[in-house]
């Protein structure tokens, strides 16, 4: 039962009623995760990878597929039977202020889940507060302060010890570093990685950055309007990309170059992501694909896969 | 070359309910015609306050007890209100961070690039409609004629962000000061305003001063860099100098705070700590608490500006041993 992947999702479709339309968030979406490594999911803004995260954790119910959590299927237990399961998959969002109480201390804030979820009497958990204060690089004397007197970094921490505090196996992690200042960033990432190591955690890393999913990453997802687009292990992605928006997205990253002379042309795609409420009927991406055919306007390219897990939709994969 | 901004110890205070925050501890700087110049640092490194502060647009909490700023030949600190109005909007443009409270949400677009042409008497209202149009298309909106009637909330925030850069151009500026041009944008729009806005100041001639936090953007696009934290300028280096021999601790903390995806072997190592507000005047280095080479003097002596090269500056008593000290 070891090997069995610890979330897998087969063909998830997630829509919202907007009016008398339909906004496609999530289309068709599979992949697979293991236990002990993180899933990175790169996209630009309304690309659909939030929404993907709350499918996959039940916050959100998709209108089709199938997602498999531990080996159950999420979505056919009962209220209370997820309620229950909700204990092994925890998230953490982006801001941390309209996350967390602000009106109660940081160690109730992280003692919180625990109550909800009965576990240990009032002492039991007060050691388990400073435990878990520790373990995120924060003083025991925080536990005492309110959320809004932390600094952004400190309160990330704050979310991270509470979303521990149930000793989930997965933790979805939703833009968690976008509103840090940058030397923060890193140490979050730091203390995300020790703290996989150290329990053994399963992440889906949602986020803007590339670096910060490369950095990471076991396997990388990057979507476009509600699809994966190319999914595949972090090496193999960065090293040989082959859709052309995952290419071009990688050409976007401004990187600190080697000298003034290998700085960036600022070339990149022309154009926005389109509107999601007006799909078209060929691939995603063909109204801003640079090298984009007839094929691309009139039909959906599959996903095929290239080898090593490596997959790509796109109808020109060689 | 000729000097456009030159800004001499500036210290600006906010007074808070609390007491004093120590936002700018003295920043000396020029900036000569043609440049673009990137003001890099984290939150609360007073980047956008030294700026925003010297054209007086940070309201009546911002306290400037000491400095002086000129600007071509006006002394921006003790010029009237009334002056003041004159040059900003026409001499100096101002790009704002915040995308949502940067233009009038009840206001036409084309509007609001007509507007600063027209309260500064640049020309006829007909003439003003003719170059906001061309002005919009040169930014990069599509079918501009259709666009003008529109209202900011119809808009993504790559095409906001595309009229607010028509309206801090449209009245050619000498200066133009953009405050986080790109940080609410998605990567390759961020790419896609970086390169439009380049061109436009390449074409004008226009002097530049980005305020960024993102060292990547940093990089590409400016000439000189200067890095600024706890209110003062830390390192003040043309970009080669910067990019190739960054000499400040906190320049070289924040380079290895970011994990690099085409040198990926080399391992993140974050700067520990984190910025803090400054509710007492720094009295040595402010970087001292977080610097991993901070001797006894760093925290007692405010260390002044070294000359590194011709184009290069250091803030730090350690500067002469840092290539050792780093290995």
């Amino acid at each position: 039962m070891l090997d069995e992947p610890l979330l897998s999702l087969a063909s998830v479709d997630k829509y919202f009623r907007i009016g008398s339309r339909r906004l496609h968030a999530v289309r068709n979406v599979s992949f697979t995760l293991s236990r002990g490594q993180t899933l990175g999911v790169v996209g630009e803004s309304g690309s659909g990878k939030s929404t993907l995260g709350r499918c996959a954790i039940g916050l959100l119910t998709p209108e089709s597929g199938r997602i498999q959590f531990d080996g159950v299927d999420i979505h056919q237990l009962t209220k209370r039977a997820l309620r229950q399961k909700r204990k092994d998959m925890q998230i953490i969002f982006q801001d941390p202020i309209a996350a967390l109480n602000l009106r109660t201390t940081v160690g109730q804030n992280i003692e919180d889940p625990l109550i909800v979820h009965r576990l240990g009497n009032r002492s039991e958990r007060s050691r388990r507060v400073f435990e878990l204060l520790d373990s995120v690089g924060l003083d025991r004397a925080h536990a005492e302060a309110f959320p809004y007197e932390l600094s952004g970094g400190q309160q990330q921490r704050v979310m991270i010890a509470r979303a521990l505090s149930v000793r989930p196996k997965l933790v979805v992690c939703d833009e968690v570093l976008s509103a840090l200042d940058m030397s923060v960033q890193a140490q979050i990432m730091l203390l995300l990685q020790d703290l996989q190591k150290e329990h053994h955690l399963s992440y889906v890393f949602i986020s803007h950055s590339l670096s910060a999913v490369g950095y990471l990453s076991d396997f990388i997802a990057v979507m476009y309007l509600g699809q994966v687009v190319e999914y595949g292990p972090t090496e193999t992605l960065l090293d040989r990309p082959r859709h052309p928006y995952t290419v071009t997205l990688f050409q976007s990253v401004l990187e600190i170059p080697d000298s003034k002379a290998h700085r960036s042309t600022l070339e990149t795609l022309k154009g926005e992501i389109p509107s999601p409420l007006q799909l078209r009927v060929g691939c995603a991406f063909s109204s801003r694909c640079p090298w984009a055919q007839e094929i691309c306007r009139l039909q959906p390219p599959a996903m095929t896969e290239l080898g090593e897990g490596h997959q790509v939709a796109c109808h020109f994969t060689e | 070359m000729t000097m456009i901004l030159e800004v001499n110890d500036l210290h600006v205070q906010f007074n808070r309910p609390e007491g004093t925050v120590h936002a700018v501890n003295g920043v000396t700087f020029q900036v000569q015609a043609g440049e673009w110049i990137g003001v890099l640092g984290e939150s609360g490194s007073g980047k956008s306050v030294s700026l925003l502060s010297i054209l007086k647009l940070l309201g009546d909490s911002a306290n400037i007890p000491q400095g002086q700023a000129r600007f071509a030949e006006h002394d921006l600190l003790t010029m009237s209100e009334r002056k003041l109005r004159r040059l900003r909007g026409k001499d100096i443009g101002i790009i704002f961070q915040n995308l949502a409270n940067g233009l009038d949400p009840l206001m036409r677009i084309g509007q609001q690039v007509i507007e600063p042409m027209l309260e500064h008497n640049i020309c006829t209202k007909r003439e003003a409609k003719r170059r906001a149009i061309a002005l919009l298309a040169e930014m990069g909106l599509s079918d501009p004629e259709s666009q003008f009637n529109r209202y900011p909330f119809e808009l993504s925030g790559g095409m906001r962000q595309r009229v607010m850069m028509a309206v801090a151009l449209a009245c050619n500026p000498k200066l133009l000061i953009a405050d986080e041009p790109t940080t609410a944008l998605d990567t390759t729009v961020s790419v896609q305003v970086l390169s439009t806005l380049r061109e436009a100041c390449e074409r004008r001639n226009m002097t530049t001063i980005m305020v960024t936090h993102d060292l990547g953007v940093a990089a590409n696009v400016c000439d000189r860099v200067l890095v600024m934290y706890g209110g003062m300028i830390m390192e003040d280096a043309e970009i080669d100098g910067f990019i190739k021999h960054p000499a400040h601790p906190y320049t070289l903390g924040l380079k290895a705070s970011i994990f690099s995806l085409k040198h990926r072997d080399i391992p993140l190592k974050p700067i520990a700590g984190s910025a803090k507000t400054w509710w007492l005047k720094p009295l040595g280095c402010p970087f001292a608490e977080r610097c991993p080479f901070a001797i006894e003097k760093c925290w007692k002596v405010h260390p002044d500006m070294v000359k590194l090269s011709e184009q290069h500056e250091v803030a730090c008593h350690r500067s002469q041993e840092m290539s050792t000290l780093v290995g």
